[in-house]
């Protein structure tokens, strides 16, 4: 196989890249190890998009982050730049994909006085920054938000700029359709294991066989530092920090009308937001961790945690936690405030692509950058003419009014059954979904919610993996949560019997 | 497109929606229809495919399906309508329903009368903070028992299960039968949640390892189950540290509760009862909004399916009344007050007029106890459990000892002396 450039990873970094290369007449593939797009880390990010007041988090994960050392003003600055102009590209992208997203206000709040002194820094920053906000007395913020504690004596408003969610894996999955119109090749379940050169090309072994291309851009994010000394293209390291997250019931989503945080110390950001589909995400606390591919979540920080969102919103109850999770988060080890985007050293054709936290806001713009360095390197870069930015998103049955349901489920009777029944989700979504590339329960739930409700896929579940192994022509048994061994059954009734019985005899 | 006229609706064709359809025509109700989501009735006895329905109802020792057959056949002969694969989407003001399915698109419904039968849904890990991985291999019980029962599949071979409530001890039983390796049932409280029936007949029967208070504490493996770690507990379901061990399982099997399913009771504007999850109810089994009537496991988790069409036909037979214009303006005035050891009563509330069953729970384990309703009924037992359910019928004679003037009844089952 062959082609121009090769994109190794298809998360938010390597989606969003694979689609602005698609506005040129270059070849590009993307490989992915995974069988889906956005199942990195990427899957599990918060999913905003905001570059206002309080990029909150960066105060409080400054104070643990920092210690890594290296942090200039320069990369600072670079950073706000890059986050500044991300933000204003994503407003027409999210039309122009057609992405779900739900913009909030947000408040930041201090109880005590070491929260005030955090409050106090935040809001001489965002001076500094030349942010809109608002400071806000205790009536004030009971007025806008009931719910939070009473004990707040101060808070920073700002409801003109405001954040945008969306679902973290929709918008890879938005981006990579996109791309995927536009002629870019994805190659899923495709793991880059090795590279060697051959005169002016590289050759990029996978696990599909070799591919022989002119430029690689290494966005692996977490496994960066692997694939890039695969290539002997690596000159950094990368720190990671685990955080922890928890989602809770559609019911709580009327406790609050916006993002409410309080910042809290160091690595601990109290954080309660609404989020796009109607439910309540609740962030964050960060440790340090030097395995990143480990996801397990700790039973004392989901409790820290939880807490930390009772003293934010005292009326939520564990009751309502429908979902909980972790993943880590990459910082460069030279200088936590960069993200890296650069040829390697010793190899003009090999670019290394690692985000850093905030990941989405930016990569528009690194985007840009990239086909810039690239058509630098010698890459011809002719725009197409017939480049189509505009991809619509499946038919979601449950926010539809009467008439677009009666109308769709006309077209396609399939609308007409709902499959899960906490998120009301249609079979006729489902096929859609596996059409587009799901082959996953976990590809279906990502990509039309069903299992994601308050039971967890307990009912729908099993008729996911019927519909999926109907669509894909397989059998029940070689359906997967999410690729690999990750069976979501492992043999038919009976067999277990006659495999004891032919023991036996 | 608007649907034909119905008298009584029933949302859910399980036991409780099929007896509470049988109970309205047999009470005069001229269009009784019971729309069902699934391709076919019966609700989850279904996939119950083990014996043990019906002993007290018919005297007999019968399947989930067989059981189910018997109200599937009479509503049949009696005219009810079935309307399935079809799914309730909305309950709005006025009893106005949105209905979808494939055939006939996007219908409303206004009835006279709807009975809610829409059952409960297992609780999921989720809801119990088990920390660790998040691999391919965790089911709830009763998925598990869809897949093996009705689908034809193994969700695993090697199993924990955690959790003693009845799916999870019956599906030790099927498993093992199927030829599974059932590793252990680990159960937190100090004894089983479920059946002593179950108990006895899913676990020493088939000398499963049980292990009371122990817990999960933790699920390894990154694509599917690898091992647990299990911990013993102490009186406040802490782990007690130095006792964990991992016990190698390709499945973790969840048997850790069920609740009522009352998304669409919400819609309605139907009053929950914030700890038991179902609607409040009164003697006639209906529900704060007039006109909605309930019965079954959306009301509250029965451990006997008997029971679950008794209390659906009080639902049923209220329903027709209501909708052909026949209910006595009965007043519940007087509230029924859960005293020691009692978890819950329903109904919530009765008028002191007429005859009545009462379901109820208590909170923990106890011999040699009395039961009592006020000074109106007593009755000494000789042990209680929280998953055996009590009932208790008033009759014209404990109704006689009512003080009318009382608007309070408490219930308690206290230790004798
Ligand atoms: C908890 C959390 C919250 C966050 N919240 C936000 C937020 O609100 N807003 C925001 O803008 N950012 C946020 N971020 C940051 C953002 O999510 C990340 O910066 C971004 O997702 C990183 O994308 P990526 O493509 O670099 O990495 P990934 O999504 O991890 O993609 C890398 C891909 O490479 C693949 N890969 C690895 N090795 C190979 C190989 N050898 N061969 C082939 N493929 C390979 C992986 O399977 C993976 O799919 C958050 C991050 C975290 C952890
Ligand atoms: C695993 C298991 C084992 C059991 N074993 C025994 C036993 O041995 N002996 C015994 O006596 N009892 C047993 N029981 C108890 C008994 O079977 C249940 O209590 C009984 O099935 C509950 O009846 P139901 O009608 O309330 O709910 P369900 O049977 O759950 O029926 C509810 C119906 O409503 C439908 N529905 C829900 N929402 C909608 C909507 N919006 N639109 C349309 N339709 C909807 C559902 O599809 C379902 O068919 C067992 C229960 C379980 C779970």
């Amino acid at each position: 196989m062959e082609t121009q450039v090769l994109i190794i990873g298809g998360g938010a970094a390597g989606c969003m890249m694979a689609r602005e290369l698609s506005r040129y007449k270059v070849d590009v593939t993307l490989v992915e190890k995974r069988p889906d797009v956005g199942f990195g880390v990427s899957k599990a990010s918060n999913g905003y998009l905001y570059w206002g007041m309080s990029w909150n988090v960066s105060i409080v994960l400054k104070s643990i982050v920092e210690q890594i050392g290296g942090a200039t003003k320069e990369a600072e600055h670079k950073k706000e730049e890059m986050n500044r102009r991300g933000y204003e590209l994503w407003k027409p992208l999210l039309t122009e994909l057609d992405i779900p997203h739900l913009w909030t206000p947000v408040m930041q709040l201090a109880t005590n006085p070491a929260e005030l002194r955090l409050l106090d820094m935040l809001e001489k920053e965002t001076v500094a920054r030349n942010m809109p906000y608002r400071r806000l007395n205790k009536e004030e913020i009971l007025e806008l938000e009931p719910n939070v504690t009473d004990k707040v004596i101060a808070g920073l408003y700002d409801d003109s700029h405001g954040w945008y969610n969306v679902y973290p894996w929709e918008q890879v999955i938005a981006v990579a359709e996109n791309a995927r119109q536009n002629g870019i090749k994805f190659m899923l379940d495709t793991e880059v294991i090795g590279f060697s050169k051959n005169g002016g090309f590289q050759i990029v072994e996978t696990t599909r066989g070799p591919i022989k291309t002119e430029f690689v851009i290494n966005a692996t994010g977490a496994d960066a530092v692997h694939v890039a000394r695969l290539a002997d293209a690596c000159d950094f390291s990368l720190q990671h920090f685990k955080a922890h997250t928890i989602i809770t019931d559609k019911k709580t989503r009327n406790l609050v009308n916006g993002s409410v945080a309080i910042l809290a110390g160091p690595g601990r950001l109290k954080s309660v937001n609404p989020v796009q589909s109607g439910n309540l995400l609740i962030s964050s606390i960060y440790t340090p961790t030097d395995s990143p591919h480990d996801l397990g979540t700790d039973k004392a920080l989901m409790e820290e945690l939880f807490g930390m969102a009772q003293d934010v919103l005292p009326p939520l109850s564990k009751k309502d936690v429908i979902a909980y999770f972790a993943v880590s988060r990459v910082y460069s080890a030279r200088n936590p405030d960069e993200y890296i985007i650069e040829f390697a050293p010793k190899n003009p054709r090999f670019i290394n692509m690692v985000l850093r936290m905030p990941g989405f806001i930016p990569m528009p713009v690194i985007a840009r950058n990239v086909v810039g360095m690239l058509s630098d390197h010698g890459l011809q870069m002719t725009k197409k003419d017939d480049f189509n930015p505009y991809r619509k998103r499946i038919p979601r049955f449950a926010d539809l009014s009467s008439e677009e349901r009666s109308k769709l489920i006309k077209q396609d009777p399939r609308y007409g059954h709902v499959v899960c029944r906490c998120e009301t989700v249609t079979e006729g979504e489902i096929v859609e979904a596996i059409r587009r590339g799901a082959n996953t329960v976990d590809g279906v739930k990502f990509r039309t919610r069903a299992g994601m409700g308050r039971c967890q896929a307990g009912f729908c579940g099993p008729r996911v993996v019927e519909i999926i192994a109907r669509e894909l022509n397989i059998k029940p048994t070689e359906v997967t949560k999410n690729g690999g061994n990750s069976w979501e059954l492992l043999c038919e009734s009976k067999e277990l019997l006659t495999t004891r019985k032919a023991v036996l005899a | 497109m608007k649907g034909k006229s119905i008298d009584v609706a029933v949302i859910g064709a399980g036991p409780a929606g099929l007896a509470a359809a049988i109970k309205a025509r047999e009470a005069g109700a001229g269009n009784v229809t019971i729309i069902e989501r699934a391709e076919a009735p019966g609700g989850l006895l279904f996939q119950c495919i083990h014996n043990g329905f019906g002993l007290q109802r018919f005297n007999e020792d019968l399947t989930g399906p067989e059981y189910a057959h018997r109200f599937i056949e009479k509503a049949r002969d009696l005219g009810v309508n079935l309307l399935l694969s079809s799914m309730v989407l909305d309950i709005e003001a006025d009893r106005e329903m949105v209905v979808a399915n494939s055939r006939d698109g996007l219908m409303s419904f206004q009835p006279k009368a709807i009975v809610l039968a829409m059952g409960c849904r297992e609780r999921s890990r989720q809801s119990l903070f088990i920390p660790g991985t998040r691999p391919a291999g965790i089911f709830t019980a009763g998925t598990a028992q869809r897949y093996v029962n009705v689908e034809g599949y193994m969700p695993g071979k090697k199993f924990v299960i955690l959790g003693s409530g009845d799916v999870g001890m019956i599906m030790a039983r099927r498993l093992t039968l199927e030829g599974a390796e059932v590793k252990a049932v680990v159960e937190v409280l100090p004894y089983v949640g479920g059946l002593i029936r179950n108990e006895v007949q899913c676990i020493y029967d088939f000398d499963i390892p049980l292990m009371c208070s122990h817990t999960v504490i933790s699920v390894h493996g990154q694509e599917r189950v690898e091992s647990v770690t299990v911990a013993k507990v102490d009186k406040n379901w802490q782990p007690i540290p130095g006792t964990e061990w991992d016990i190698g399982c390709d499945t973790l099997l969840l048997s850790v509760g069920i609740v009522p399913e009352n998304e669409l009771s919400l819609k309605a504007g139907v009053a929950l009862d914030p700890f038991i999850g179902g609607p409040v109810v009164n003697e006639n089994m209906e529900t704060s909004v007039p006109g909605i009537f309930a019965g079954g496991n959306v009301v509250h988790v029965h451990d006997l399916v008997d029971n679950v069409s008794e209390e659906a036909e009080g639902a049923g037979l209220h329903a027709a009344e209501y909708a052909t214009g026949k209910m006595r303006a009965s007043e519940s005035k007087i509230t029924l007050r859960a005293g020691p050891n009692i978890r819950y009563i329903i109904p919530h509330s009765i008028s002191g007029e007429s005859d009545v069953t009462l379901f109820m729970r208590v909170k923990e384990p106890a011999d040699k106890v009395r039961l009592s309703v006020g000074n109106i009924y007593s009755k000494a037992l000789r042990a209680v459990r929280p998953s055996e359910m009590l009932k208790v019928k008033l009759t014209g004679d404990e109704l006689a000892r009512l003080d009318r003037s009382a608007n309070e009844l408490t219930v308690s089952c206290e230790q004798k002396r």
